[in-house]
């Protein structure tokens, strides 16, 4: 069996064993995240994988000619040596210029990063903190238009990251952030298709940014958005939806809540968005469908979007998983990124 | 080859326009769908893509050994005998769907039932 070599001590890799399991399983503390080569939290630096390969897929050209990998999918056949990524190729400064509260639970950061961030719309970051804890957030922000990167934040009941940001992070503060990545964007060539996108929770943050970024583009198709949670408290942007839906008349904006109280207001519609979403959309086929949220309702909504008609290749999801989920959870056949 | 049923069918774009007709059909039918209860279903659909130029005759590397190995999970989980036929019609169906000639979709389902013994771990 291949041998990885890791600050100077050797370690035997099991058959089909990645790197990343390897030294899990040897104890070792390496930072990762989705295990499924989608988030790059588990970058490191190799003395002998310098070709496009499954081990470095989706990382950039001149990392790749670095020896840079993806531990998770890097599988060895003969004997590695590994290091950790160097950090300022990797990491960049941002400083927090704004943080508002969206509601109870969901807080706005806009950041300034340090070095020119290339990004879409729609596109997630990986923000550090002190003690070595990294998580996923999507970017809200639209690069053509703000001078700075925005993320929504929600704080999860044991979600370390996503408290310290809530709660302990401050206008000024320097955090540390990667990216950007992930492929849920717009594409210009999309111009005329219609566009149905199902948000659950903050998985709205990318959507936002992508229908900011389709209008831009002179959009001639509908989109639909549909944004469900538990109580109309938690559709945190839904005034702001409510004007930008009236301002454009290709856009229609459907807030969903799915507790079992009546809203109190009848412009709320009751229960699932992806339930709504489909029963109004019975033939999918030649729309783009985004999809962002939990888990769950990716995955069932990505399969019902499909048998409505809607080619898999048109359908662009975004699934996050709790940290709760990522432990309990191993499997490694899903793209997801996590979220605190 | 080119008298090969794969490129009588008409090859790469005969197997694109079978793949959603199959893969639909096969997900929406609840004798069998958890089965093909994937977090991943692009890559399921590209192993039903895989199987369907197989199953017609064209460019695979497909082996007995894969089909096993993909299957064993499944067939603990309970796969038998009545959900490889359901698939099978499925599949008779698409090709008819299609308005494959019979004598084709004759050939394709013969290949298609000649796995049942590697898909069921026999």
């Amino acid at each position: 069996m291949p041998v990885i070599t890791y600050q100077g001590e050797q370690y035997v890799s099991k058959a089909d064993e990645s790197v990343l399991d390897t030294l899990l399983r040897h104890q070792i503390n390496i930072p990762y995240s989705c295990n499924a080569g989608v988030c790059h939290c588990c970058i490191m630096v190799s003395d002998s994988i310098k070709q496009p390969c499954p081990a470095n897929l989706g990382l950039r050209d001149t990392l790749i000619a670095q020896g840079y990998i993806l531990a998770c999918q890097c599988k060895p056949t003969d004997a590695i040596t590994v290091k950790h990524a160097d950090e300022y190729d990797i990491f960049a400064d941002a400083i927090v210029i704004e943080k508002n509260m969206l509601s109870d639970t969901v807080c706005q950061l806009k950041l300034h990063s340090a070095i020119d961030l290339y990004y879409r719309a729609g596109q997630y970051i990986n923000i550090r903190m002190p003690n070595g804890q990294i998580r996923s957030y999507s970017l809200a922000s639209l690069p053509s238009y703000d001078d700075y990167i925005e993320l929504h934040i929600k704080r999860m009941s044991n979600g370390e990251v996503s408290h310290w940001l809530c709660d302990d992070i401050k206008q000024g503060d320097t955090v540390e952030i990667q990216g950007a990545y992930g492929d849920c964007f717009y594409l210009t060539h999309h111009v005329e298709r219609d566009i149905v996108m199902i948000a659950t929770g903050t998985g709205l943050a990318p959507l936002i940014g992508i229908i900011r970024d389709a209008l831009a583009h002179g959009h001639q198709g509908t989109i639909q958005l549909y944004h469900g949670d538990r109580d109309h408290q938690d559709l945190y942007l839904d005034n702001e939806l409510q004007a930008m839906a009236e301002q454009y008349e290709n856009l229609a904006y459907f807030p969903c809540v799915s507790a079992i109280e009546p809203a109190t207001d009848n412009r709320f519609f009751h229960g699932r968005a992806s339930d709504l979403a489909f029963s109004q959309n019975k033939d999918l086929k030649n729309y783009c469908v985004y999809l962002c949220g939990s888990p769950a309702m990716v995955k069932s909504a990505k399969k019902q979007a499909y048998l409505n008609g809607a080619d898999m290749k048109n359908i662009y999801a975004d699934p996050f998983i709790t940290k709760e989920l990522r432990q309990s959870d191993s499997t490694t056949d899903m793209r997801r990124r996590s979220s605190d | 080859m080119s008298d090969s049923i794969y490129s009588q069918i008409g090859g790469a774009a005969a197997v694109d326009a079978a793949v959603d007709i199959f893969y639909r059909k096969v997900l929406t039918d609840d004798s069998i769908s958890s089965f093909f209860d994937s977090t991943d279903m692009d890559a399921q659909r590209d192993k039903q893509k895989a199987f369907l130029t197989m199953v017609m005759g064209g460019p695979n590397d497909y082996t007995g050994r894969d089909l096993r190995t993909a299957h064993a999970p499944l067939v603990e989980q309970g796969l038998n005998e009545d959900h490889f036929m359901s698939v099978a019609g499925h599949l008779q169906a698409t090709l008819e769907e299609l308005n494959v000639p019979s004598n084709l979709t004759l050939a394709i389902m013969n290949v298609a039932v000649g796995t049942i013994d590697d898909v069921l771990n026999r």
